[in-house]
């Protein structure tokens, strides 16, 4: 949020300015200066270690992980149970 | 996690587990863990350990049975593979669910009486506790892997964090004292030792109080009305396990508390660094140092009220809440 609230106070200031100051710029102050390149917000950093949905296909599978009540499941639809055992719920960690 | 992130990304997979399967994910170390001595505490541990038995898998004391089991509700199994990463095992698979259903189809088990309806979580969850979903991730990616190669490098890790009720009234009680301070002890080792650790290319160990060359972790006001206070959470960290591997990164991020409630309603939590080396189980490492990235964020779902943080039935299918709160503190 403070990013785009800068990002907008500095886009403000440059119309202002633009309007103010009609003259041609060096080339100097044509380069964005270095602080005014825009940093990843919190939400940006999360979102790029957030997985996508394209990278995994496998939670589209509808997993249980009641184990009782999908043996139950299958029993009264008459489907076969497909168990996916790992050391710690695979749905949960590794 | 390679594993899952491979063989149940081929489309007929994922086609015959939508359609003509019922698929559960479960830990074995809760159903058929490897101490022999604690198993057959329910209908269904039962069950799965005379599932194993049958494939003749977890006989042995200490022996795995990680895997995927095609069985039916009555009993009868239809095969077994060990969880792996192979590139090719998708195909493996498809062979394994086709066999599967065939056979079940063939001859079609009876139905059977069962007692156990509904499997509890494997424990107790704390009142009024905050879960986070912690995801962990190799980024960037070495420049030796190869991605369509190296599947162990590639995938997303999963947790859950817990927050106490008591840590989330700490919080608040610490912030309307003074503008900053330190996040209570036990949840900044409980997010150190178990969550900012190395889980993408399998299990990793939780570091322990020596494993700490360096570590901070604050919390600062940045918000307060009548009903909600914001916080901002900054911190860094240097972890090494006897030069075997290590951690140094940073961590910010800002929670929303419900002043009225003493709950969280909101958590972003971010952390980054570099790492090196591995653990007994997240073999092989990349060479020299790779970077590592967390997020955390609040949910509150099913899964989120069902799974426990990972290291609580960590090779026990006791579940050790008090260890895991404690954080190793003394």
């Amino acid at each position: 949020m403070i990013s785009v609230k800068k990002a907008c106070l500095g886009t403000v200031l440059g119309l202002s300015l633009a309007v103010a100051a009609p003259r041609q710029a060096t080339p100097a102050e044509q380069e964005p200066p270095k602080a005014q390149v825009k940093a990843a917000t919190l939400e940006e950093k999360i979102a790029g270690v957030l997985p996508k949905a394209s990278e995994e296909p496998w939670t589209t599978i509808p997993w249980r992980f009641d184990f009782a009540a999908a043996r139950a499941e299958a029993n009264r639809e008459g489907k076969p149970m497909f168990v996916w055992m790992m050391n710690g719920n695979p749905l949960g960690c590794t | 996690v390679a594993g899952r992130a491979l063989t149940f990304s081929d489309p007929k997979v994922i086609d015959y587990l939508q359609n003509d399967f019922i698929p559960v994910a479960i830990n074995q170390d809760y159903f058929v863990p490897l101490d022999q001595s604690a198993r057959n505490f329910s209908e269904s541990a039962k069950f799965m350990t005379e599932i194993c038995r049958k494939n003749g898998r977890g006989i042995k004391p200490g022996e795995t049975v990680q895997g995927y089991y095609p069985i039916s509700a009555a009993g009868d199994t239809y095969g077994v593979g060990g969880a792996c990463a192979t590139p090719g095992q998708e195909k493996w698979m498809i062979g394994l669910l086709w066999k599967a259903l065939e056979s079940f189809r063939k001859n079609p088990p009876a139905k059977v009486e069962l007692k156990e309806t509904s499997s509890p979580p494997e424990v107790k969850f704390p009142e009024g506790v905050a879960v986070l979903r912690v995801f962990s991730r190799m980024d960037p990616l070495p420049k030796e892997i190869d991605g369509k190669q190296d599947v162990h490098f590639l995938g997303v890790q999963r947790d859950h964090l817990w927050i106490l009720a008591a840590e989330q009234a700490e919080i608040l009680r610490r912030l309307a004292a003074k503008e900053e301070d330190d996040v209570p002890a036990r949840l900044a080792r409980r997010i150190l030792f178990y969550h900012l650790t190395d889980s993408v290319r399998g299990e990793a160990e939780p570091w322990q109080p020596g494993d700490v060359k360096a570590m901070s972790l604050r919390m600062a006001r940045t918000r307060d009305s009548q009903t909600e206070l914001e916080v901002k959470l900054t911190g860094s960290f240097t972890l090494d396990h006897q030069k075997k591997c290590g951690l140094k990164g940073s961590l910010e991020g800002v929670l929303e508390i419900d002043k009225t409630q003493k709950r969280i309603k909101s958590a972003k939590i971010y952390a980054s660094g570099d790492a090196f080396g591995a653990g007994p189980y997240t073999w092989p490492p990349p060479e020299g140092s790779f970077g590592l990235k967390f997020a955390m964020v609040l949910v509150n779902d099913e899964l989120s009220r069902y799974l426990a943080p990972h290291i609580i039935n960590f090779g026990s299918p006791v579940g050790r809440v008090d260890e895991y709160v404690r954080a190793m503190a003394p």
